[in-house]
């Protein structure tokens, strides 16, 4: 069942009913779920949650929605892996990935859209909409796709043309802003005041941001309801840094696990990374930029939840911290030839942060870290069109294979 | 000097529900366009700004199609036929 209550206002604490409703009237703060925790609280157990489907909905009772078959394409309930040949690279004894690029359509997004989805339809919207840096654009597309929905989404016209066609084929509409994300996302914000339609990160956003935190969920029971040491995950709006870092306070709270609750790293590109110099300089005031980033699903230059990752960050006892652009494809490389999973261009920072703490010793090598990989890298092949390999060119026949190969092979005195 | 203002949904009980409202007469940057706002309608004024006259933390202004933080805050000039775009800063990701 869901516990949802209401929605209030993160600043102000002024409470809404149910509806779709993002910002507050008297302050203009964010507006959130807001639960019965204690009613939650004193229903939930490991049992009950094993009970329920292999999917994130096995958490609905933590989501502001009842479980929803009809959005539900299997999203979420992803592998947790023991990254052995990683974390010997990296000195890191008990490594794990948590490997979101198997979600339905590839990236952590299915596990937010699947939420705002259920909600669109219980509260009879007549389309499902986003502002999108490539990834959300697909999984609104599918999911609207499945709850048999029209679909809109907003995107900045120089994405990578994988994730555009990786929409348009769910029969999306694709609306191509000539901007940056943020002024795709400001136009969307404007057409959802003109038009009925649930946009899954505008007036669907207090519902869709919950998603996320099933990625702290499912994290816990897959260690055997046991909260890691640390964990790393990439920042750009900073909703689902914050949501994971609320997910395991609240498992906490239910009594699910015990603490110390997880230290949370962000990680950034230095092509966009305003969340990053905000954290290294102290301040929680987020200073805007415009992104010049090879991770497009990170180039966010004004990230409307900057300032609540950076307070989950201190209070955590974690950090968030960037990595120079020529880092992203050698983190997507090392990920690739060590553990075997392609990740995106967010995977290759999140994979290159964790490298330079571990290098600098910032990171205990006993510790139990978990690294989230959000989405899968054949979205992004552009930026690894130069990455170093081994190739052989030979005529069909095997003296020419020979001739190439061997050469190579055997050092010639 | 006639400058169009664009009012989010949740400041429209402050416009007597218009959703754009246009300001005449000589503000010369986008702080003098919104005072002027404020002198029309004077409950909008403590929405859009804190007690010492800085933009609130969760409302974006855009001057035509860019954010005013990329161009000179509040000091911004403003030209005739120019629109001013108030947004709630909290949509994406």
């Amino acid at each position: 069942m869901s516990f949802l209550r209401g929605l209030r206002c993160r600043e102000c604490g002024t409470l809404y009913p149910v509806d779709a409703l993002f910002v507050c009237d008297e302050c203009f703060g964010p507006l959130e779920a807001h639960y019965d925790e204690t009613a939650r609280n004193a229903h939930v157990t490991r049992a009950s949650i094993a009970q329920g489907p292999r999917t994130l909905w096995r958490y609905h009772d933590f989501l502001p929605s009842e479980y929803t078959p009809r959005v539900d394409l299997s999203d979420g309930w992803t592998p947790l892996i023991r990254a052995h040949n990683l974390g010997r690279e990296l000195g890191l004894r008990n490594l794990y990935l948590k490997n979101d690029t198997v979600n339905p359509t590839f990236s952590f997004k299915d596990r937010v859209v699947s939420v705002a989805a259920a909600k669109a339809l219980e509260f009879n919207l007549p389309a499902l909409a986003c502002a999108s840096t490539g990834n959300l654009a697909g999984s609104v597309a599918a999911h609207a796709a499945r709850a048999g929905l029209p679909s809109y989404v907003f995107i900045p016209a120089d994405l990578e043309p994988a994730k555009i066609q990786s929409a348009a084929i769910y029969g999306a509409t694709v609306v191509a802003v000539d901007g940056d994300y943020d002024q795709a996302n400001r136009l969307a914000t404007e057409a959802a005041e003109t038009y009925g339609w649930g946009f899954v990160n505008i007036n669907l956003r207090p519902y869709y941001a919950e998603g996320s935190k099933t990625l702290a969920y499912e994290v816990a029971e897959q260690l055997g309801w046991r909260a890691p040491d640390c964990v790393i995950a990439p920042v750009a709006s900073g909703a689902l840094y914050t949501k994971i870092n609320r997910g395991f306070e609240e498992l906490y709270e239910a009594n699910l696990i015990s603490g110390p609750l997880p230290k949370m790293i962000g990680a950034q590109a230095a092509g966009c990374a305003p969340v990053a110099t905000a954290f290294g300089k102290s301040t929680r005031e987020i200073v805007p930029v415009k992104p010049r980033s090879l991770a497009k699903s990170l180039a966010i230059g004004n990230p409307a939840d900057g300032r609540y990752a950076i307070d989950a960050a201190r209070k955590s006892g974690g950090g968030i911290f960037s990595i120079p652009e020529n880092a992203i494809a050698q983190g997507m490389a090392l990920l690739a030839r060590t553990e075997g999973i392609f990740g995106e261009t967010a995977s290759g920072v999140t994979v290159s942060v964790l490298k330079k703490l571990a290098d600098a010793r910032a990171i205990d090598p006993d510790e139990t870290v978990v690294a989230y990989l959000t989405g899968n890298g054949l979205k992004t092949r552009e930026v690894i069109e130069n990455v170093a390999h081994t190739r052989i060119d030979t005529a069909p026949n095997l003296e020419s294979f020979q001739e190439q190969f061997e050469p190579r092979v055997f050092v010639v005195a | 000097m006639t400058t169009k203002i664009k009012i989010p949904t949740p400041l429209r009980r402050h416009t007597n529900g218009l959703s754009t409202v246009e300001v005449n007469g000589g503000a010369a940057n986008v702080r003098g366009t919104l005072d002027t706002l404020t002198a029309q309608y004077p409950t909008i004024g403590e929405r859009l700004f804190d007690g010492q006259g800085q933009v609130k933390s969760h409302i974006n202004i855009f001057l035509n199609n860019e954010d005013i933080r990329f161009l000179n805050g509040l000091e911004t000039n403003v030209k005739d036929g120019d629109t001013v775009v108030l947004l709630p800063a909290l949509a994406g990701g």
